[in-house]
């Protein structure tokens, strides 16, 4: 029997996104199980990690804290890279995922994402007082009626559902990434990523949904562990992978709710 | 009220259904042996522990045959991996830096 199921389907399908065996594995025998009320617990701890360094890097400002910060950002992005990979197009996986790593991984990108949280939201509180608050609540909001969508099957994933959101968020991290080029280069950013019209506010709206539609993937990974007996490492996997789509929701909907203030 | 809700199992007219993701590849339609994806997978396995003589020439007989297709194509892309990897982390340590600079100002 293929222990590599995911990546045989998933590699005729042509999908980056799970096209390894990232996935690949149901516990052993005697091992211990992933379950509901563990991945829970985790999501927990990291988003309590989070709001602990976003709380440091909001409040306390100086130079060594801008070096902590900074360090602590590098340490996030090499921890989320080291878990669930980097693909190139064309190339294929540059680095491959490994989900094992999620125990260690994990506290490490909350803490360091964390300190960018802290220091966006700063940034943001600054220019439109309160709206920190209304981010927050409204993550939630969405994420709890995402969750209730997923739970209830109102909303049902498939293999059709999950290309065309990979499509759409490569898509988004494209945007970004030449914006990041052309920033570079020519000192300004995309019109449409700073524009309070209603190009922009409808282009944050649609990123806003994509990041939302991702959570019902990170909540059908967990339910599925928990259903087949996955290894405990993938509690901290999905709890990973959910705290990276809420901090991403989050940023969205603050990036959108300054949009519409400032109009 | 998230956490209260993510307690919760998933309805059976969620987790009932044929078109689910097979997240952990237990799917009823993944063992097609036939499949390039397939051979390659299987040698990036490693080779089952042995302690017999009789066993380790078994093994060894056995490893010519599971030399995957892609295996050239990796070994070329490997370099360009590295500059690839290379390019990546001065495109992080730049964006870093701005960023730094940036909150320093």
């Amino acid at each position: 029997m293929s222990r590599h199921a995911a990546l045989d389907r998933f590699g005729r399908s042509g999908n980056p996104l799970i096209r390894s065996d990232a996935f690949d594995s149901t516990a052993t025998l005697g091992a211990e199980k992933m379950t509901l009320q563990g991945a829970v617990n985790k999501t927990s701890m990291l988003l309590a990690m989070t709001v602990l360094t976003a709380g440091l890097s909001w409040n306390i400002q100086s130079p060594s804290m801008g070096l902590i910060s900074t360090l602590g950002i590098a340490a996030a992005l090499i921890a989320a890279i080291a878990t669930f990979g980097f693909y190139f197009f064309f190339v294929g996986w540059i680095v491959k995922p490994r989900p094992h790593l999620a125990p260690k991984t994990a506290p490490i990108y909350a803490l360091g994402m964390g300190f960018a949280v802290g220091l966006i939201s700063r940034t943001f509180e600054a220019q439109f007082p309160g709206i920190v608050l209304e981010a927050v609540s409204l993550t939630f909001f969405v994420a709890a009626s995402m969750l209730l969508a997923y739970k209830t099957g109102i909303i049902k994933p498939d293999r059709n559902f999950m290309l065309m959101l990979f499509a759409a968020t490569m898509g988004v991290v494209l945007t970004y990434l030449a914006n990041l080029i052309y920033m570079l280069v020519t000192g300004n950013v995309f019109f449409v990523l700073t524009d309070n019209g209603w190009m922009g506010i409808g282009f944050s709206l649609l990123v806003v949904a994509i990041a939302a539609l991702n959570l019902v993937l990170d909540f059908d990974i967990i339910e599925q562990g928990a259903e087949r007996g996955a290894p405990k490492y993938i509690e901290w996997f999905g709890a990973m992978a959910l705290v990276m789509t809420l901090i991403w929701l989050y940023i969205e909907i603050l990036r959108l709710l300054a949009k519409l203030r400032s109009r | 009220m998230f956490f209260y809700l993510l307690r919760f199992k998933a309805s059976a007219k969620q987790t009932n259904r044929d078109n689910r993701i097979d997240w952990l590849g237990a799917g009823p339609e993944v063992h097609d042996s036939k499949t390039p994806a397939d051979q390659s997978a299987n040698v990036d396995k490693p080779a089952p522990e042995v302690h017999g003589l009789e066993d380790r020439s078994q093994d060894q007989r056995a490893r010519p045959k599971a030399m995957p297709s892609s295996a050239p194509v990796e070994a070329s892309s490997s370099r360009i991996n590295k500059w690839l990897i290379a390019a990546g982390v001065v495109l992080v340590v730049v964006v870093l830096l701005s960023f730094y600079e940036n909150t320093n100002s």
